[in-house]
């Protein structure tokens, strides 16, 4: 079967990564440009691996994966995000909550993506 | 000795459970020729600068040298012991 990853992220540049790294692969990459968009996707298929932007206008990762994990708390997620003190205040309260994600650090390379997926879903 | 490190995102219980899988797994392996070093990237997002982390978990070996990794899945044996260069003593 055909493994299923969702990009949620704003900015068009991340998202062509993710598809331009995937291109040629097993793997089938869906987009979304919104939280709310990406909710909307999520709810309709079956997805195996999320990567989710942490700062985007509107509905945040933080309360995108919120919403995701209501229906599944076992998809990983990786929060796409700089490793940086000042963007973990938000994911330290997930943390709390027991809340599942992995991590991804801006900016993203084509080969992490490659390596990162295939690992995962290879 | 290995010096193994392991970077993951946060504690949690499900965190927890993969990291004794992982040292169960080491040690049935190596017995006691491993020390494993565990670094919170929520609590520790300077750490990943020395290391060079780009995503979590990622498993490193530290020494002996030369510096290995692995990243995303720590949990299969023949991969993590193929990449990270581990030999039964």
């Amino acid at each position: 079967m055909e493994k299923h990853i969702l990009v949620i992220d704003d900015e068009p540049a991340v998202r062509n990564s993710f598809v331009l790294a995937l291109e040629d692969t097993e793997f089938l990459v869906t987009t979304a440009s919104s939280g709310t968009e990406g909710l909307g996707k999520f709810n309709k298929s079956n997805y195996h691996l999320i990567f989710l932007d942490l700062k985007m206008p509107g509905m945040s990762g933080i309360e995108t994966l919120r919403e995701i994990r209501k229906k599944d708390k076992d998809v990983p997620v990786y929060i796409i995000t700089a490793f940086a003190e000042e963007f973990f205040g938000g994911l330290k309260g997930l943390s709390h909550e027991n809340i599942n994600f992995e991590l991804m650090q801006k900016p993203i390379g084509m080969e992490a993506i490659n390596e990162l997926t295939h690992a995962l879903l290879g | 000795m290995y010096l193994l490190k392991v970077y993951i995102s946060n504690l949690t219980p499900k965190t927890l459970e993969k990291i004794g899988l992982f040292k169960e797994m080491l040690t049935a392996e190596l017995g006691s020729g491993y020390h494993l070093e565990l670094v919170e990237l929520l609590k520790n997002p300077m750490s990943a600068l020395n290391d060079d982390i780009l995503v979590t978990p990622t498993v490193i070996r530290c020494s002996p040298k030369p510096t290995k990794k692995i990243v995303g899945n720590f949990l299969d044996k023949e991969q993590v012991m193929f990449a990270l260069g581990l030999i039964n003593p």
